[in-house]
């Protein structure tokens, strides 16, 4: 099986803070879990596995690249491959729900707008929140929001979901369906690794994590 | 003292003309390097911008043009009754609306219209994370936020002060037959014969110079925040107050460049 993610002894350094060492290793189609202590050890995580910054010790490799000299093709490759579920990293606020899914197929396919408009369709009425496709995400609840960026990774070709904070401020019933809907996208199509970024992952135990690391 | 003060002044002005320069070449190259790809979505953005800083400042510019042209032709027929009659009046219309007064007005409603508008935009899109998301999708934000912006403000630019001095020149025509008593077509066949070549090249240079120059300025200081909001009304004034400066500066220099060539 493929190695995915491959930390050994990494200490990233964020915003004049260094985290905890990271030992991890992630293999194509495992779930794991990162518990993570504070807010900014969320966001060094998202940004470090996004590259947005690499300012390190230690090994690290994502996708068989390594990190500490990465071109910006492969800076392409590793994002082309990663879905952020995320609210720090929102939908665009002057795009429709609808426009926020399709947008980066729209910006790199080569299929007319319509075709892809009816996929993203497909993918919000499997979801549920197809009413309100035509809205702004201003006017969409955040469990809504959430919903448009596990749609946004479904019209992808994604290897890696990281879910980071995804289920906070999420009552259980909806945590309940958004645990559903990712483990029938692992039943679909079980190469797809997930990483999921939470405080405590206690009540995630549906997810069957692989291994659980504690930053 | 006076030596060390125009020093300060002038390596300030270049000092952030040359910051501007390079954040347009940044938008350039991020053309180049993405160009074919995303080219529908970026069309929309162009469209969007098209939308509402063209069509939606139209009524205002229609409007604008309609007065300034008869405030113009009636205080100029006021002045030189008697003096030169209409081949002087067509002259100095050329001169003042043409070359000078409408590219200048046009630039200072789309300034305070859109050019906020655009710096504060990008601004809270950048508090907001929205600019990283385009990154995470490898959407370059220069190319689908900036260049979109820029190309679409071209357009409207070029494309209402266009409308605008026609709007102007037609009720100035208007304004002559009921003060001077001259047909508009005498006054149209007089204006074309005294319009040449270098009014119009003035006319264009300035329409694209100021139609490019406040997108990528006001662009420029909406990317400039880094996390509060209440930074966001500060670059959108600083993005204002430099762009009514670089035009009226670049307004000087595209005139005496005209002058001395001519």
């Amino acid at each position: 099986m493929a190695v995915i993610v491959d930390f050994k002894n990494l200490i990233i350094n964020y915003e004049s803070e260094s985290l905890p060492e990271i030992n991890l290793k992630v293999f194509e189609g495992e779930i794991v879990g990162i518990e993570s202590g504070r807010d900014l050890y969320d966001r060094a995580l998202l940004d470090f596995f996004l590259c947005f910054s690499n300012d390190f010790h230690g090994q690290a490799r994502l996708f068989d690249r390594d990190i500490k000299n990465l071109t910006d093709d492969e800076i392409f490759y590793i994002r082309k491959n990663i879905s952020p579920l995320t609210l720090t990293l929102p939908l665009i606020s002057n795009l429709k729900l609808i426009e926020n899914v399709y947008l980066q197929q729209f910006f790199f396919s080569k299929k007319k707008e319509s075709e892809i408009f009816k996929e993203a369709y497909k993918l919000l009425e499997y979801l549920g929140i197809e009413k309100r496709f035509n809205l702004n995400p201003a006017f969409l609840t955040g469990f809504e929001k959430k919903l448009a960026l596990f749609a946004r990774a479904l019209i992808g070709e994604y290897r890696l979901f990281y879910l980071s904070r995804l289920f906070s401020d999420t009552d259980q019933a909806k945590k309940t369906f958004l645990i559903e809907k990712i483990l029938e996208q692992k039943r679909i199509n079980d190469k797809i690794t997930i990483i999921v970024v939470e405080r405590s992952l206690e009540d995630l135990a549906q997810l069957s994590f692989s291994k659980i690391i504690k930053v | 003292m006076i030596r060390f003060f125009f020093e300060y002044i002038f390596n300030r002005l270049l000092g952030k003309f040359y910051n501007y320069i390079s954040f347009l070449t940044i938008v350039i190259l991020s053309f180049i390097r993405n160009f074919p790809s995303g080219i529908g979505s970026v069309r929309k953005v162009i469209l969007k911008q098209i939308y509402f800083t063209g069509m939606e400042a139209l009524k205002i510019t229609l409007t604008i043009g309609f007065l300034m042209g008869i405030v113009v032709i009636t205080q100029i027929t006021s002045f030189i009754k008697g003096l030169g009659g209409i081949n002087l009046v067509s002259k100095i219309i050329i001169v003042s609306l043409v070359r000078e007064i409408f590219p200048l007005l046009m630039a200072i409603i789309l300034i305070a219209r859109s050019g906020t508008a655009i710096s504060s935009e990008l601004a809270l899109m950048k508090i907001n994370n929205e600019i990283k998301s385009l990154w995470a999708q490898n959407i370059d934000p220069m190319y689908y936020l900036i260049f979109s912006r820029m190309a679409g403000f071209v357009i409207s630019f070029t494309t209402i002060t266009i409308i605008g001095t026609a709007t102007a020149i037609f009720s100035g025509a208007l304004s002559i037959y009921f003060f001077l008593k001259v047909t508009p077509a005498d006054f149209y066949e007089n204006f074309f014969m005294n319009l040449n070549v270098f009014d119009i090249l003035l006319f264009l240079s300035k329409c694209l110079t100021f139609g490019l120059m406040v997108p990528t300025i006001c662009c420029f200081y909406g990317l400039s925040v880094q996390k509060s909001t209440t930074e966001i009304p500060q670059v959108s004034t600083k993005a204002v107050m430099n762009a009514f400066f670089y035009v009226f500066l670049f307004n000087v220099l595209l005139d005496f460049m005209v002058f001395i060539w001519q």
